[in-house]
Protein backbone atom coordinates (compact mmCIF):
# COMPACT_ATOMS: atom_id res chain seq x y z
CA UNK A 1 0.00 0.00 0.00
CA UNK A 2 2.73 2.59 -1.10
CA UNK A 3 0.92 5.73 -2.10
CA UNK A 4 2.22 9.44 -1.92
CA UNK A 5 -0.42 11.33 -0.98
CA UNK A 6 -2.11 9.35 1.59
CA UNK A 7 0.04 8.05 4.92
CA UNK A 8 -0.24 3.78 5.23
CA UNK A 9 -1.94 4.50 8.71
CA UNK A 10 -4.93 6.39 7.07
CA UNK A 11 -5.49 3.83 4.91
CA UNK A 12 -5.20 0.80 7.05
CA UNK A 13 -7.72 2.64 9.05
CA UNK A 14 -10.26 3.57 6.98
CA UNK A 15 -10.09 0.02 5.52
CA UNK A 16 -11.01 -1.62 8.48
CA UNK A 17 -13.49 0.36 8.87
CA UNK A 18 -15.01 -1.00 5.21
CA UNK A 19 -14.58 -4.71 6.41
CA UNK A 20 -17.29 -3.61 8.93
CA UNK A 21 -19.87 -2.69 6.10
CA UNK A 22 -19.38 -5.99 4.51
CA UNK A 23 -16.72 -4.90 1.35
CA UNK A 24 -14.26 -7.38 0.48
CA UNK A 25 -11.14 -5.78 -1.38
CA UNK A 26 -9.04 -2.92 0.07
CA UNK A 27 -11.22 0.41 -1.19
CA UNK A 28 -9.50 2.58 1.05
CA UNK A 29 -7.49 4.47 -1.88
CA UNK A 30 -10.50 4.88 -4.17
CA UNK A 31 -12.46 6.20 -1.63
CA UNK A 32 -10.64 8.33 -0.80
CA UNK A 33 -9.62 9.63 -3.83
CA UNK A 34 -12.90 10.31 -5.08
CA UNK A 35 -13.95 11.93 -1.96
CA UNK A 36 -11.09 14.77 -2.15
CA UNK A 37 -11.87 15.44 -5.88
CA UNK A 38 -15.88 15.53 -5.21
CA UNK A 39 -15.13 17.96 -2.66
CA UNK A 40 -13.41 20.56 -4.80
CA UNK A 41 -16.58 21.58 -6.34
CA UNK A 42 -18.44 22.98 -3.99
CA UNK A 43 -15.15 24.85 -2.70
CA UNK A 44 -14.22 26.21 -6.34
CA UNK A 45 -18.81 27.19 -6.27
CA UNK A 46 -17.87 29.22 -3.73
CA UNK A 47 -15.52 31.50 -4.76
CA UNK A 48 -16.98 32.30 -7.84
CA UNK A 49 -20.16 32.76 -5.75
CA UNK A 50 -18.88 35.87 -4.04
CA UNK A 51 -16.07 37.26 -2.72
CA UNK A 52 -16.13 36.33 0.95
CA UNK A 53 -16.02 32.63 -0.92
CA UNK A 54 -12.25 33.04 -0.99
CA UNK A 55 -12.14 32.92 2.63
CA UNK A 56 -14.79 30.89 3.47
CA UNK A 57 -13.67 27.84 1.09
CA UNK A 58 -10.43 26.10 3.29
CA UNK A 59 -13.45 26.00 6.28
CA UNK A 60 -16.01 24.37 4.13
CA UNK A 61 -13.32 21.64 2.34
CA UNK A 62 -12.34 20.95 6.11
CA UNK A 63 -15.56 20.64 7.23
CA UNK A 64 -16.54 18.52 4.30
CA UNK A 65 -13.23 16.42 4.34
CA UNK A 66 -14.21 15.22 8.05
CA UNK A 67 -18.22 15.02 8.01
CA UNK A 68 -17.93 12.66 4.90
CA UNK A 69 -16.54 10.50 6.52
CA UNK A 70 -19.03 10.42 9.02
CA UNK A 71 -22.28 9.98 7.05
CA UNK A 72 -20.59 7.10 4.54
CA UNK A 73 -18.85 5.60 6.85
CA UNK A 74 -19.66 5.99 10.79
CA UNK A 75 -23.22 6.24 10.53
CA UNK A 76 -23.74 3.31 8.01
CA UNK A 77 -21.64 1.08 10.94
CA UNK A 78 -24.09 2.45 13.24
CA UNK A 79 -27.12 1.13 11.02
CA UNK A 80 -25.74 -2.14 9.76
CA UNK A 81 -25.06 -2.61 13.71
CA UNK A 82 -28.20 -2.62 14.73
CA UNK A 83 -29.57 -4.72 11.81
CA UNK A 84 -27.46 -7.53 12.37
CA UNK A 85 -28.49 -7.30 16.04
CA UNK A 86 -32.13 -8.30 14.83
CA UNK A 87 -30.95 -10.71 12.22
CA UNK A 88 -28.74 -12.43 15.05
CA UNK A 89 -32.01 -13.02 17.30
CA UNK A 90 -33.93 -14.91 14.84
CA UNK A 91 -30.29 -16.69 13.36
CA UNK A 92 -28.76 -17.77 16.48
CA UNK A 93 -32.06 -19.48 18.06
CA UNK A 94 -32.52 -21.45 14.51
CA UNK A 95 -28.48 -22.41 15.19
CA UNK A 96 -29.74 -23.41 18.52
CA UNK A 97 -32.43 -25.61 17.72
CA UNK A 98 -30.25 -26.94 15.17
CA UNK A 99 -27.40 -28.00 17.60
CA UNK A 100 -29.37 -29.62 20.23
CA UNK A 101 -30.73 -32.00 17.54
CA UNK A 102 -27.31 -32.60 15.73
CA UNK A 103 -24.77 -31.87 18.30
CA UNK A 104 -22.31 -30.52 15.69
CA UNK A 105 -21.46 -27.37 15.02
CA UNK A 106 -20.12 -27.24 11.49
CA UNK A 107 -23.15 -29.26 10.15
CA UNK A 108 -25.69 -26.63 12.16
CA UNK A 109 -24.32 -23.93 10.72
CA UNK A 110 -24.53 -24.81 6.54
CA UNK A 111 -28.09 -26.13 7.41
CA UNK A 112 -29.21 -22.71 9.41
CA UNK A 113 -27.20 -20.68 6.89
CA UNK A 114 -29.01 -22.51 4.01
CA UNK A 115 -32.36 -21.73 5.38
CA UNK A 116 -32.35 -17.88 6.44
CA UNK A 117 -31.44 -14.55 3.53
CA UNK A 118 -30.45 -12.60 6.43
CA UNK A 119 -27.70 -10.14 6.25
CA UNK A 120 -26.09 -12.26 9.29
CA UNK A 121 -26.09 -15.56 7.65
CA UNK A 122 -24.69 -14.49 4.46
CA UNK A 123 -21.45 -13.04 6.33
CA UNK A 124 -22.24 -16.70 7.82
CA UNK A 125 -21.95 -18.26 4.50
CA UNK A 126 -18.67 -16.14 3.31
CA UNK A 127 -16.94 -17.64 6.19
CA UNK A 128 -18.46 -21.25 5.13
CA UNK A 129 -17.32 -20.69 1.38
CA UNK A 130 -13.28 -20.12 2.79
CA UNK A 131 -13.35 -23.49 4.11
CA UNK A 132 -13.87 -25.15 1.15
CA UNK A 133 -10.63 -23.43 -0.08
CA UNK A 134 -8.58 -24.79 2.55
CA UNK A 135 -8.98 -22.41 5.61
CA UNK A 136 -10.10 -24.17 9.15
CA UNK A 137 -13.01 -23.28 10.08
CA UNK A 138 -11.07 -21.74 13.32
CA UNK A 139 -9.41 -18.76 11.14
CA UNK A 140 -12.63 -18.16 8.95
CA UNK A 141 -14.54 -17.31 12.12
CA UNK A 142 -11.63 -15.35 13.38
CA UNK A 143 -11.77 -13.66 9.74
CA UNK A 144 -15.41 -12.85 10.26
CA UNK A 145 -15.46 -10.90 13.36
CA UNK A 146 -13.22 -8.18 11.74
CA UNK A 147 -16.60 -8.33 9.61
CA UNK A 148 -19.11 -7.27 12.16
CA UNK A 149 -19.05 -4.54 13.76
CA UNK A 150 -21.34 -5.09 16.90
CA UNK A 151 -19.69 -6.91 20.34
CA UNK A 152 -22.61 -8.86 21.23
CA UNK A 153 -22.43 -10.89 18.20
CA UNK A 154 -18.72 -10.59 18.09
CA UNK A 155 -18.88 -12.35 21.87
CA UNK A 156 -20.99 -15.42 20.17
CA UNK A 157 -18.71 -16.41 17.78
CA UNK A 158 -15.49 -16.33 19.83
CA UNK A 159 -18.08 -18.67 22.14
CA UNK A 160 -18.36 -21.06 19.14
CA UNK A 161 -14.33 -20.68 18.26
CA UNK A 162 -13.60 -21.98 21.94
CA UNK A 163 -16.21 -24.75 21.69
CA UNK A 164 -14.41 -26.09 18.55
CA UNK A 165 -11.12 -25.79 20.09
CA UNK A 166 -11.82 -26.77 23.35
CA UNK A 167 -14.47 -29.35 22.53
CA UNK A 168 -16.96 -28.09 25.75
CA UNK A 169 -21.00 -27.80 25.01
CA UNK A 170 -22.12 -24.67 23.70
CA UNK A 171 -25.62 -25.18 24.48
CA UNK A 172 -26.07 -22.85 27.78
CA UNK A 173 -23.68 -20.35 26.48
CA UNK A 174 -25.73 -19.73 23.30
CA UNK A 175 -28.94 -20.10 25.19
CA UNK A 176 -27.50 -17.04 27.17
CA UNK A 177 -26.12 -15.16 24.69
CA UNK A 178 -29.65 -14.97 22.92
CA UNK A 179 -31.43 -13.84 25.89
CA UNK A 180 -28.61 -11.02 26.27
CA UNK A 181 -29.46 -9.99 23.08
CA UNK A 182 -33.11 -9.87 23.37
CA UNK A 183 -32.53 -7.81 26.08
CA UNK A 184 -30.24 -5.71 24.32
CA UNK A 185 -33.40 -5.38 21.34
CA UNK A 186 -35.92 -4.32 24.11
CA UNK A 187 -33.72 -1.72 25.32
CA UNK A 188 -33.12 -0.30 21.87
CA UNK A 189 -36.95 -0.08 21.52
CA UNK A 190 -37.21 1.43 24.90
CA UNK A 191 -34.77 4.38 23.21
CA UNK A 192 -36.85 4.70 20.64
CA UNK A 193 -40.05 4.62 22.53
CA UNK A 194 -38.34 7.82 24.69
CA UNK A 195 -37.90 9.73 21.74
CA UNK A 196 -40.97 9.35 20.18
CA UNK A 197 -43.02 12.84 21.30
CA UNK A 198 -39.70 15.01 20.78
CA UNK A 199 -39.70 13.84 17.19
CA UNK A 200 -43.17 14.38 16.72
CA UNK A 201 -43.28 17.69 18.15
CA UNK A 202 -40.92 18.30 15.58
CA UNK A 203 -42.86 17.19 13.06
CA UNK A 204 -45.94 19.62 14.42
CA UNK A 205 -44.10 22.64 14.40
CA UNK A 206 -42.96 22.05 10.80
CA UNK A 207 -46.06 20.73 9.20
CA UNK A 208 -49.23 21.46 10.75
CA UNK A 209 -48.84 24.88 12.74
CA UNK A 210 -48.30 26.16 8.80
CA UNK A 211 -51.50 24.67 7.84
CA UNK A 212 -53.25 26.19 10.44
CA UNK A 213 -51.76 29.75 9.97
CA UNK A 214 -53.17 29.20 6.19
CA UNK A 215 -56.48 28.66 7.66
CA UNK A 216 -57.02 30.79 9.83
CA UNK A 217 -55.62 33.89 7.61
CA UNK A 218 -58.10 32.50 5.05
CA UNK A 219 -60.36 35.71 3.78
CA UNK A 220 -62.92 36.53 0.54
CA UNK B 1 -68.48 35.86 -8.27
CA UNK B 2 -70.27 33.29 -10.47
CA UNK B 3 -73.78 33.21 -11.44
CA UNK B 4 -76.15 30.50 -11.34
CA UNK B 5 -78.04 29.17 -14.34
CA UNK B 6 -81.27 29.03 -13.51
CA UNK B 7 -83.25 26.83 -16.32
CA UNK B 8 -80.10 24.10 -16.14
CA UNK B 9 -80.62 24.39 -12.38
CA UNK B 10 -84.73 23.59 -12.83
CA UNK B 11 -83.97 20.59 -15.20
CA UNK B 12 -81.19 19.38 -12.97
CA UNK B 13 -83.82 19.14 -10.20
CA UNK B 14 -86.46 18.09 -12.01
CA UNK B 15 -84.74 14.91 -12.95
CA UNK B 16 -83.51 14.34 -9.59
CA UNK B 17 -86.87 14.68 -8.36
CA UNK B 18 -88.77 12.36 -10.79
CA UNK B 19 -85.52 9.85 -10.00
CA UNK B 20 -86.67 9.72 -5.95
CA UNK B 21 -90.32 9.42 -7.47
CA UNK B 22 -89.60 5.89 -8.78
CA UNK B 23 -87.55 4.77 -6.27
CA UNK B 24 -90.33 5.47 -3.79
CA UNK B 25 -92.53 3.49 -6.09
CA UNK B 26 -90.19 0.53 -6.14
CA UNK B 27 -89.23 0.52 -1.90
CA UNK B 28 -93.34 0.70 -1.48
CA UNK B 29 -93.57 -2.34 -3.60
CA UNK B 30 -91.26 -4.08 -1.81
CA UNK B 31 -92.49 -3.40 1.41
CA UNK B 32 -95.76 -4.87 0.09
CA UNK B 33 -94.19 -8.31 -1.00
CA UNK B 34 -92.37 -8.30 1.88
CA UNK B 35 -95.41 -8.07 4.13
CA UNK B 36 -97.09 -10.94 2.03
CA UNK B 37 -93.88 -13.07 2.44
CA UNK B 38 -94.65 -12.95 6.08
CA UNK B 39 -98.30 -13.87 5.80
CA UNK B 40 -98.29 -16.88 3.59
CA UNK B 41 -94.66 -18.07 4.79
CA UNK B 42 -95.93 -20.73 7.48
CA UNK B 43 -98.78 -21.76 4.49
CA UNK B 44 -96.09 -22.79 1.78
CA UNK B 45 -93.41 -24.68 1.31
CA UNK B 46 -90.10 -23.16 1.31
CA UNK B 47 -87.88 -22.15 -1.70
CA UNK B 48 -85.51 -25.03 -2.97
CA UNK B 49 -83.22 -22.58 -5.52
CA UNK B 50 -80.64 -21.14 -3.85
CA UNK B 51 -80.08 -18.19 -6.64
CA UNK B 52 -80.57 -14.71 -4.46
CA UNK B 53 -83.63 -12.74 -5.96
CA UNK B 54 -82.93 -9.36 -4.09
CA UNK B 55 -82.37 -6.17 -5.03
CA UNK B 56 -78.96 -5.72 -3.38
CA UNK B 57 -77.65 -8.91 -5.13
CA UNK B 58 -79.32 -7.82 -8.37
CA UNK B 59 -76.87 -4.12 -8.22
CA UNK B 60 -74.04 -6.38 -7.00
CA UNK B 61 -73.78 -8.82 -9.86
CA UNK B 62 -74.13 -5.99 -12.26
CA UNK B 63 -70.98 -4.18 -10.78
CA UNK B 64 -69.15 -7.55 -10.67
CA UNK B 65 -70.35 -8.04 -14.17
CA UNK B 66 -68.36 -5.00 -15.20
CA UNK B 67 -65.45 -6.00 -13.30
CA UNK B 68 -64.87 -9.44 -14.83
CA UNK B 69 -65.48 -7.17 -18.20
CA UNK B 70 -62.49 -4.92 -17.42
CA UNK B 71 -60.66 -7.39 -15.52
CA UNK B 72 -60.84 -9.59 -19.02
CA UNK B 73 -59.53 -6.86 -20.83
CA UNK B 74 -56.35 -6.42 -18.47
CA UNK B 75 -55.87 -9.60 -18.44
CA UNK B 76 -54.20 -9.46 -22.39
CA UNK B 77 -52.22 -6.66 -21.94
CA UNK B 78 -48.60 -6.83 -21.57
CA UNK B 79 -48.22 -3.80 -19.51
CA UNK B 80 -50.01 -5.30 -16.18
CA UNK B 81 -47.76 -8.08 -16.30
CA UNK B 82 -45.38 -6.72 -13.67
CA UNK B 83 -48.16 -4.53 -11.57
CA UNK B 84 -50.66 -7.42 -11.33
CA UNK B 85 -48.15 -9.44 -9.06
CA UNK B 86 -48.03 -6.88 -6.47
CA UNK B 87 -51.40 -7.60 -5.56
CA UNK B 88 -50.78 -11.13 -4.50
CA UNK B 89 -50.51 -10.55 -1.03
CA UNK B 90 -54.64 -8.84 -0.64
CA UNK B 91 -55.73 -11.83 -2.31
CA UNK B 92 -56.60 -13.42 1.38
CA UNK B 93 -59.21 -10.85 1.56
CA UNK B 94 -61.66 -13.63 -0.16
CA UNK B 95 -64.18 -11.15 -1.14
CA UNK B 96 -67.21 -11.88 -3.67
CA UNK B 97 -65.42 -9.03 -6.65
CA UNK B 98 -62.15 -9.54 -5.50
CA UNK B 99 -61.26 -13.01 -6.74
CA UNK B 100 -58.13 -12.22 -8.77
CA UNK B 101 -55.07 -10.10 -8.22
CA UNK B 102 -56.12 -8.10 -11.62
CA UNK B 103 -59.41 -7.45 -9.99
CA UNK B 104 -57.64 -4.72 -7.63
CA UNK B 105 -56.82 -2.81 -10.60
CA UNK B 106 -60.54 -3.01 -12.28
CA UNK B 107 -61.90 -2.04 -9.64
CA UNK B 108 -59.77 1.20 -9.34
CA UNK B 109 -60.42 1.60 -12.89
CA UNK B 110 -64.17 1.20 -12.57
CA UNK B 111 -64.05 4.07 -9.49
CA UNK B 112 -62.01 6.57 -12.03
CA UNK B 113 -64.70 5.83 -14.56
CA UNK B 114 -67.53 6.81 -12.56
CA UNK B 115 -66.19 9.99 -11.35
CA UNK B 116 -65.54 10.58 -14.47
CA UNK B 117 -69.17 9.74 -15.54
CA UNK B 118 -70.58 11.92 -13.03
CA UNK B 119 -68.52 15.29 -13.59
CA UNK B 120 -69.31 14.47 -17.72
CA UNK B 121 -73.16 15.05 -16.22
CA UNK B 122 -72.19 17.97 -14.26
CA UNK B 123 -70.63 19.56 -17.11
CA UNK B 124 -73.26 19.39 -19.03
CA UNK B 125 -75.70 21.42 -17.38
CA UNK B 126 -72.86 23.47 -15.88
CA UNK B 127 -73.83 23.29 -11.87
CA UNK B 128 -72.74 25.91 -9.82
CA UNK B 129 -69.37 24.96 -8.76
CA UNK B 130 -68.28 22.85 -11.18
CA UNK B 131 -64.66 22.60 -11.94
CA UNK B 132 -61.73 20.36 -13.83
CA UNK B 133 -59.91 21.09 -10.86
CA UNK B 134 -62.00 19.53 -8.57
CA UNK B 135 -62.24 16.05 -10.35
CA UNK B 136 -58.73 15.98 -10.88
CA UNK B 137 -58.81 16.23 -7.05
CA UNK B 138 -61.34 13.79 -6.23
CA UNK B 139 -59.49 11.26 -8.69
CA UNK B 140 -56.03 11.56 -7.05
CA UNK B 141 -58.03 11.03 -3.47
CA UNK B 142 -59.73 7.93 -4.42
CA UNK B 143 -56.61 6.50 -5.26
CA UNK B 144 -54.94 7.36 -2.24
CA UNK B 145 -57.49 6.24 -0.11
CA UNK B 146 -58.01 2.47 -1.74
CA UNK B 147 -54.21 2.19 -1.40
CA UNK B 148 -54.39 3.41 2.20
CA UNK B 149 -57.45 1.32 2.76
CA UNK B 150 -55.51 -2.09 1.36
CA UNK B 151 -52.56 -1.66 3.83
CA UNK B 152 -54.04 -0.59 6.86
CA UNK B 153 -55.94 -4.17 6.33
CA UNK B 154 -52.95 -6.14 5.09
CA UNK B 155 -51.58 -4.36 8.61
CA UNK B 156 -54.61 -5.62 10.30
CA UNK B 157 -54.64 -9.12 8.89
CA UNK B 158 -50.92 -9.19 9.79
CA UNK B 159 -51.54 -7.93 13.83
CA UNK B 160 -54.67 -10.65 13.84
CA UNK B 161 -52.42 -13.97 12.20
CA UNK B 162 -50.06 -12.97 14.89
CA UNK B 163 -51.97 -13.03 18.04
CA UNK B 164 -53.93 -15.77 16.47
CA UNK B 165 -50.76 -18.00 16.06
CA UNK B 166 -49.63 -18.76 19.74
CA UNK B 167 -53.22 -20.79 20.00
CA UNK B 168 -52.95 -22.55 17.16
CA UNK B 169 -49.28 -23.65 18.40
CA UNK B 170 -51.05 -24.54 21.80
CA UNK B 171 -53.92 -26.44 20.15
CA UNK B 172 -51.37 -28.47 17.55
CA UNK B 173 -49.12 -28.86 20.96
CA UNK B 174 -51.52 -30.26 22.62
CA UNK B 175 -52.71 -32.59 19.92
CA UNK B 176 -49.14 -33.76 19.23
CA UNK B 177 -48.78 -34.67 23.02
CA UNK B 178 -51.68 -37.03 22.53
CA UNK B 179 -50.43 -38.84 20.03
CA UNK B 180 -51.70 -37.53 16.40
CA UNK B 181 -50.21 -36.84 13.22
CA UNK B 182 -48.89 -33.23 12.92
CA UNK B 183 -51.44 -32.92 9.76
CA UNK B 184 -54.25 -33.80 12.48
CA UNK B 185 -52.81 -31.50 14.13
CA UNK B 186 -53.19 -28.56 11.90
CA UNK B 187 -56.46 -29.66 11.07
CA UNK B 188 -57.70 -29.91 14.46
CA UNK B 189 -56.05 -26.04 14.83
CA UNK B 190 -57.74 -24.88 11.75
CA UNK B 191 -61.47 -25.74 12.89
CA UNK B 192 -60.59 -23.41 16.14
CA UNK B 193 -59.01 -20.81 14.92
CA UNK B 194 -60.74 -17.41 13.35
CA UNK B 195 -62.02 -17.95 9.93
CA UNK B 196 -59.61 -15.45 8.20
CA UNK B 197 -56.63 -17.91 9.29
CA UNK B 198 -59.14 -20.92 8.48
CA UNK B 199 -58.23 -20.06 5.10
CA UNK B 200 -54.65 -19.92 5.16
CA UNK B 201 -54.39 -23.30 7.80
CA UNK B 202 -56.79 -24.97 5.41
CA UNK B 203 -54.60 -24.43 2.28
CA UNK B 204 -51.24 -25.85 4.18
CA UNK B 205 -53.40 -28.92 4.68
CA UNK B 206 -54.38 -29.37 1.38
CA UNK B 207 -50.13 -28.88 0.12
CA UNK B 208 -49.70 -31.45 2.66
CA UNK B 209 -52.35 -33.28 1.14
CA UNK B 210 -50.96 -33.09 -2.33
CA UNK B 211 -47.39 -34.21 -1.39
CA UNK B 212 -45.34 -31.12 -0.78
CA UNK B 213 -43.36 -31.41 2.31
CA UNK B 214 -44.02 -29.66 5.52
CA UNK B 215 -41.28 -27.16 5.15
CA UNK B 216 -41.98 -26.20 2.16
CA UNK B 217 -45.87 -26.17 2.91
CA UNK B 218 -45.00 -23.08 5.62
CA UNK B 219 -42.62 -21.55 3.05
CA UNK B 220 -45.56 -20.89 0.61
CA UNK B 221 -47.17 -19.53 3.81
CA UNK B 222 -44.40 -17.02 4.58
CA UNK B 223 -44.61 -15.84 1.28
CA UNK B 224 -48.53 -15.23 1.45
CA UNK B 225 -47.96 -13.65 4.49
CA UNK B 226 -44.15 -12.48 5.66
CA UNK B 227 -44.47 -11.48 8.95
CA UNK B 228 -41.33 -12.44 11.67
CA UNK B 229 -42.69 -15.56 13.67
CA UNK B 230 -44.04 -17.36 10.25
CA UNK B 231 -40.46 -17.06 9.14
CA UNK B 232 -39.15 -18.17 12.26
CA UNK B 233 -41.71 -21.02 12.49
CA UNK B 234 -41.37 -22.35 8.66
CA UNK B 235 -36.89 -21.73 9.16
CA UNK B 236 -36.86 -24.17 12.33
CA UNK B 237 -39.60 -26.95 10.97
CA UNK B 238 -37.12 -26.82 7.75
CA UNK B 239 -33.89 -27.02 9.60
CA UNK B 240 -36.13 -30.24 11.46
CA UNK B 241 -36.77 -31.92 8.57
CA UNK B 242 -32.69 -31.83 7.65
CA UNK B 243 -31.65 -32.78 11.18
CA UNK B 244 -33.81 -34.91 12.79
CA UNK B 245 -35.26 -34.55 16.11
CA UNK B 246 -38.60 -34.48 18.77
CA UNK B 247 -41.40 -32.32 16.90
CA UNK B 248 -43.30 -31.99 20.52
CA UNK B 249 -40.29 -30.42 21.93
CA UNK B 250 -39.70 -27.83 19.30
CA UNK B 251 -42.94 -26.72 19.66
CA UNK B 252 -43.22 -26.63 23.34
CA UNK B 253 -39.82 -24.07 23.39
CA UNK B 254 -41.89 -22.26 20.24
CA UNK B 255 -44.82 -21.54 22.49
CA UNK B 256 -43.16 -19.79 25.22
CA UNK B 257 -41.53 -17.74 22.57
CA UNK B 258 -44.40 -16.46 21.19
CA UNK B 259 -46.14 -16.31 24.35
CA UNK B 260 -43.08 -13.69 25.50
CA UNK B 261 -43.20 -11.63 22.44
CA UNK B 262 -46.89 -10.97 22.54
CA UNK B 263 -46.33 -9.67 26.20
CA UNK B 264 -43.58 -7.66 25.36
CA UNK B 265 -45.71 -6.66 21.82
CA UNK B 266 -48.84 -5.86 24.56
CA UNK B 267 -46.76 -4.02 26.86
CA UNK B 268 -44.91 -1.41 23.51
CA UNK B 269 -48.66 -1.00 22.55
CA UNK B 270 -49.81 -0.38 26.02
CA UNK B 271 -46.55 2.45 25.84
CA UNK B 272 -47.62 4.27 22.63
CA UNK B 273 -51.22 4.57 23.24
CA UNK B 274 -51.44 8.32 24.83
CA UNK B 275 -48.91 9.52 22.32
CA UNK B 276 -51.09 7.74 19.54
CA UNK B 277 -53.86 9.38 21.23
CA UNK B 278 -52.49 12.85 21.09
CA UNK B 279 -50.65 12.83 18.22
CA UNK B 280 -53.84 11.80 16.00
CA UNK B 281 -55.72 14.39 17.88
CA UNK B 282 -53.08 17.55 16.47
CA UNK B 283 -53.00 15.97 13.00
CA UNK B 284 -56.94 16.79 12.91
CA UNK B 285 -56.73 20.51 14.17
CA UNK B 286 -56.44 21.71 11.15
CA UNK B 287 -59.81 19.64 9.77
CA UNK B 288 -61.71 21.45 13.08
CA UNK B 289 -60.46 24.93 12.42
CA UNK B 290 -61.65 24.79 8.56
CA UNK B 291 -65.06 23.47 9.72
CA UNK B 292 -64.89 25.99 12.15
CA UNK B 293 -63.80 28.81 9.13
CA UNK B 294 -66.47 27.25 6.27
CA UNK B 295 -69.50 27.67 8.80
CA UNK B 296 -68.51 31.66 9.64
CA UNK B 297 -67.57 32.59 6.20
CA UNK B 298 -70.27 32.45 3.70
CA UNK B 299 -69.49 31.29 0.30
CA UNK B 300 -65.88 30.14 1.36
CA UNK B 301 -66.39 26.65 -0.26
CA UNK B 302 -67.34 28.14 -4.02
CA UNK B 303 -64.61 30.48 -3.51
CA UNK B 304 -61.57 27.86 -3.48
CA UNK B 305 -62.68 25.98 -6.12
CA UNK B 306 -63.36 29.05 -8.42
CA UNK B 307 -59.83 29.77 -9.59
CA UNK B 308 -57.19 27.15 -10.31
CA UNK B 309 -54.70 29.21 -8.30
CA UNK B 310 -56.55 27.91 -5.01
CA UNK B 311 -57.43 24.65 -5.66
CA UNK B 312 -53.83 23.81 -6.23
CA UNK B 313 -53.31 25.64 -2.80
CA UNK B 314 -56.30 23.35 -1.09
CA UNK B 315 -54.60 20.08 -2.74
CA UNK B 316 -51.04 21.16 -1.55
CA UNK B 317 -52.56 21.08 2.17
CA UNK B 318 -54.09 18.31 1.83
CA UNK B 319 -50.92 16.37 1.20
CA UNK B 320 -49.14 18.25 3.32
CA UNK B 321 -51.37 17.07 5.84
CA UNK B 322 -51.42 13.07 5.15
CA UNK B 323 -47.68 13.35 5.23
CA UNK B 324 -47.77 13.73 8.84
CA UNK B 325 -49.67 11.08 9.25
CA UNK B 326 -46.99 8.53 7.49
CA UNK B 327 -44.58 10.25 8.97
CA UNK B 328 -46.17 9.59 12.73
CA UNK B 329 -47.21 6.16 12.03
CA UNK B 330 -43.46 5.02 10.84
CA UNK B 331 -41.87 6.65 14.38
CA UNK B 332 -44.65 4.70 15.81
CA UNK B 333 -43.76 0.88 14.55
CA UNK B 334 -40.92 0.31 16.71
CA UNK B 335 -40.69 -3.48 16.89
CA UNK B 336 -40.69 -3.58 13.02
CA UNK B 337 -38.66 -5.79 11.24
CA UNK B 338 -36.20 -4.59 8.33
Amino acid sequence: MNNRVFSDRHLNKINQKLLLLGSNDNRALPYLTLKTVLIFIPCVAAMFVSIYGLILAPFIFIFLYFYTDYIVIYREIRKRKIKLEKDGVLFFKVLYFNYINNRNLKVALKITTNNINNDLSKEFKKALDETNLGKSLYDALNDLEKRIPSNNINAIITNINEAILLGNDSEELLKKQIYYLELNEINFQDKMISKIPIKVAIAFIFIILPILLVILSLKI
Amino acid sequence: MYKINYINFIVMQTIIVISIIFLLIRLIKLLIANRYNKKFSAFVYSDVSTVDHSLEAKIASIIKSFIVAISFILNKLHLFKKRRQKYDCYLFINNYYLEQNIDFISVRILLNIIIILISSIFLLFSFSYYNLAIVLLFIILINVVTHIILIRYLRYYRKLLNKELLSVIRTINNSLSVGLNITQAINIAAKRCNPLLNQELELIVSDLNNGISIEKAFNRLYNRVKTDEILYLSSILSVLSKSGGSIQNTFEILEEDYDKKIKRQRSVNNLLLPYRFIFNFLGILPLIFFTYKLITINDLFIELFNSLYNTILVMLLIIYNVCYFIIVNNLMEVTKHE
